[in-house]
């Protein structure tokens, strides 16, 4: 858990993301609920080796789901970041 | 657009072609603009994914896009630009999109034969144009005649030659019937029964006639006689074969009278005038389509012999191929067997491959000449070909040209609409001339 490569674990591209992206210098992952803010900004920088300016955070809950029986589970909750590089820094996902 | 163009042999010509990198990249980015439009890509709308994530996503279907596109826009402009009369790509190879976005392929085009064009405005040939005498349209009357022959029994006189003979009779090779020892040997050679038999020196067996010459009436015969060596029926060859022959009646044909009421039956409402002056009129149609058409073969004779070029190889053999099927349909038409066929099979082949040469640079000659004269083919003139086709292939208009345009036979029914345009002006420009030797013949 204390291994910089457990704290990241998806990057999040949607509509909203490559706007973020592109307009603000802001990339978004998907990170494991457990990480602060220090640990995914040490994270970002030690694995694209770039500058990280900002990062801001969001927790979600996990959907309920159900499949026609009473008993229902959830979808796993998850963090959200959304990490701002120093000016003149890209990272490029696709 | 770079063009690097090497001729081969046979009409073929290697084509490298190099597509600057500006033209590839604005192609790409249209294609890719279009998948964009349409992507359905999970986080985005449709038409809201970046063009970056496109790129990446649907590379290989974009790729193939752009190839389909450029190639066959490029290699027609290639094509254009070496000024090459091509008649069709035969393969595109090696096509690479380089990492400067320049694209690069090979292309091979078989390509229409390169020749100078020979003086075809004034031919000059010697020809002998047919004249209808009044002996050609008795010959053609007499066989009109000979449908309406009627026959008539005689019994006062031995059968002789040119009678028509009613008999039974069996053949034996040794002592086994024909019918036991050669099954498959036409009826007529086995026996029949009360049959017809035309007293002629070709019929059946050879001497069979000659053989059964002076019978009465119910008078029965046997004799024996020797198959000759070139017999059709090959298991009869050389061997000897016996008949035993009664034979019940015998039959003179008659032949009709030649007067107004024959020219009737022949065709209601003419008289033998009539009749005579419409198989003349026919006859010298004939005449004059034979000459127009001796006239043709005797020009294209004399220019093709001016003309030596290399053919494209793929033409000739799609050619052969068509020559053999109609050599082979027509001679399965006229009872020819496949064994006989596969026997000539070589002397066939070569004699197609001859033909296929002669129409091939036929054809390339006559193209060329319709092109320098500016021919063309019309809606008219296309319509007339269809038709015709259609007559020649009992089959309706419509639906033939629904075929041709299914499979792109359009072309080459204007091809055709052009080699015949082609072919009646060489014509209407040959001075003919009476040879100075053989006289005009009746």
């Amino acid at each position: 858990m204390n291994e910089v490569h457990d704290h990241i674990q998806t990057v999040i591209l949607t509509e909203k993301a490559t706007l973020l992206s592109e307009k603000l210098n802001k990339y978004v992952f998907r990170v494991n609920p457990a990480a602060n803010k220090l640990q995914i900004k040490r994270a970002i920088e030690a694995t694209f080796k770039k500058k990280v300016l900002d990062v801001n955070t969001a927790n979600f809950s996990g959907k309920k789901k159900r499949e026609r029986r009473a008993d229902y589970g959830r979808r796993p909750h998850w963090k959200k970041a959304v990490v701002t590089l120093k000016p003149g820094e890209k990272l490029d996902f696709v | 657009m770079n063009v690097v163009c090497d001729p081969q042999p046979n009409c073929i010509v290697h084509l490298q072609v190099e597509l600057p990198a500006d033209q590839v990249t604005r192609e790409w980015q249209s294609i890719a603009k279009d998948f964009q439009r349409l992507a359905r890509i999970p986080g985005y709308r449709p038409g809201k994914a970046p063009q970056s994530l496109i790129d990446t996503r649907f590379a290989r279907d974009i790729r193939e896009e752009l190839e389909k596109k450029l190639l066959n826009e490029s290699l027609s402009e290639a094509i254009k630009q070496k000024n090459l009369r091509c008649l069709s790509v035969e393969k595109v190879e090696d096509v690479q999109i380089g990492e400067d976005k320049t694209m690069r392929y090979r292309a091979s085009v078989i390509t229409a034969p390169e020749f100078e064009l020979p003086d075809y405005s004034s031919i000059t040939i010697d020809l002998a144009k047919r004249t209808v005498s009044d002996e050609d349209v008795q010959k053609w009357l007499e066989q009109l005649r000979e449908p309406h022959a009627t026959f008539e029994a005689v019994e006062n006189r031995p059968v002789a030659m040119g009678d028509y003979a009613v008999m039974t009779y069996e053949g034996k090779r040794g002592d086994q019937l024909l019918s036991e020892a050669l099954p498959k040997a036409p009826a007529q050679l086995q026996g029949r029964r009360n049959a017809w038999i035309f007293m002629d020196e070709g019929t059946l067996v050879p001497g069979f006639a000659k053989a059964v010459e002076g019978m009465a009436i119910n008078d029965e015969r046997s004799f024996t006689l020797d198959v000759p060596s070139d017999f059709p029926l090959e298991d009869l060859r050389g061997s000897q074969v016996s008949y035993a022959v009664t034979l019940h009646g015998i039959n003179v044909k008659q032949l009709p009278p030649f007067d107004d009421a024959l020219a009737e039956k022949i065709e209601s409402g003419k008289t033998l005038e009539s009749l005579r002056t419409e198989v003349r009129e026919a006859l010298e149609q004939m005449a004059e389509s034979e000459f127009l058409n001796g006239k043709r073969n005797a020009a294209l004779k004399q220019l093709l012999s001016s003309v030596q070029c290399e053919l494209p190889a793929q033409s000739v053999q799609q050619e052969t191929s068509t020559l053999l099927r109609e050599i082979v349909q027509e001679n399965h038409a006229r009872g020819v067997s496949d064994e006989e066929l596969r026997a000539n099979q070589d002397e066939i082949v070569g004699i197609a491959q001859q033909n296929a040469t002669d129409r091939v640079r036929t054809n390339f000659l006559l193209l060329r000449i319709a092109e320098k004269e500016n021919l063309e083919a019309t809606d008219t003139d296309m319509v007339m070909v269809i038709s015709e086709m259609a007559r020649r292939h009992e089959i309706p208009v419509k639906k033939l040209i629904k075929e041709l345009q299914a499979r792109d036979g359009l072309g080459g029914v204007r091809e055709r609409v052009l080699i015949r345009k082609a072919l009646d002006l060489i014509a209407a420009n040959v001075t003919v001339r009476e040879p100075a030797d053989t006289p005009a013949q009746s």
